[in-house]
């Protein structure tokens, strides 16, 4: 049993206990999938209501830029979205956040912010959407 | 059990399992807004997880360029094609099979996933409609889908 969930948690996220799988894509280049799963913990330490509301309504956390506007008609807002922290695209249930190597405390701890506030809106839109049906 | 019955279950539980599989990897279906858009496989792709989410971004945030797609496309490719990696491709040849080139990588953005779908899409229409290929039309409702579906 150890071992299958340090497999897992190698590649995602699992706490078996706070009943939480999450898939992690990191980036291999130019990010740092460990910071992500550190921003997890922290999260779930220091704000237990929003890591629960994370390990419901979130499926996976993605390092990856933004993309908030094609660059051929509005360059200016395709490049606003490569310095986001993070992002959410409605319909989904992944958090988007913006690749960075570093594994400072300061880097883990912005993350679980991002995190926490990209879980709101993951809950408000599908919140929204079912209200409507 | 006799032998010749549990020799069909396994061939039964067999085909259950190729069909979800093959529904999984190569069919995108939503009953409720008759549509049935089929996937053809791709080693770049994967297993066609990022197209079909890219859809329902479509479906969930964007409802009258999904309309399109539903209305206008019949089969994507999600194989390298005219747009490069990252990108998509209309080709008029592939009008009677109603098909759209999808290039974007299995782990891609999907919020630019959608945004290349509906692109080819407006394409799709373009030709339907009898209109000339107009990529500033198409690259406009791209950026439009960005614009409405990414939270930032």
């Amino acid at each position: 049993m150890a071992g299958i969930y340090m497999t897992i948690n190698i590649v995602n996220y699992f706490d078996p206990f706070g009943g939480c799988y999450l898939n992690i894509d990191g980036d291999i280049v130019s990010g740092n999938k460990e910071t992500i799963k550190a921003a997890i913990r922290y999260l779930g330490k220091t704000d237990r209501t929003a890591y629960r509301n994370l390990c419901t309504v979130v499926d996976r956390v993605s390092e990856k830029n933004c993309i908030i506007a094609d660059q051929r008609i509005d360059s200016k807002g395709f490049i606003e979205g490569l310095n986001l922290d993070g992002c959410y695209v409605k319909g989904t249930r992944t958090i988007y956040l913006r690749p960075d190597k570093s594994d400072s405390p300061d880097v883990i701890e912005g993350r679980a912010r991002t995190i926490k506030h990209y879980t709101e809106a993951v809950a408000r839109f599908w919140e929204e959407y079912n209200s409507k049906q | 059990m006799p032998k010749a019955l549990k020799k069909s279950i396994k061939i039964f539980l067999f085909l259950l399992l190729t069909g979800a599989l093959m529904y999984r990897f190569f069919f995108y279906y939503d009953p409720d807004n008759q549509c049935l858009i089929r996937l053809k496989p791709s080693l770049t792709e994967w297993s066609n997880g990022n197209v079909k989410e890219g859809i329902k971004v479509l479906k969930y945030a964007v409802p009258d360029e999904y309309e399109k797609l539903c209305a206008y496309v019949d089969k994507i490719n999600p194989n390298y094609s005219c747009g490069g990696l990252g990108g998509g491709c209309y080709i008029s040849g592939k009008a009677p099979t109603r098909e759209i080139d999808i290039s974007t990588a299995y782990d891609g953005f999907l919020g630019w996933t959608a945004a290349v779908i509906a692109h080819e899409t407006c394409h799709a229409v373009q030709h339907e409609e009898g209109r000339p290929f107009n990529e500033t039309e198409c690259y406009g409702i791209g950026n439009y889908v960005l614009y409405s579906a990414v939270v930032y």
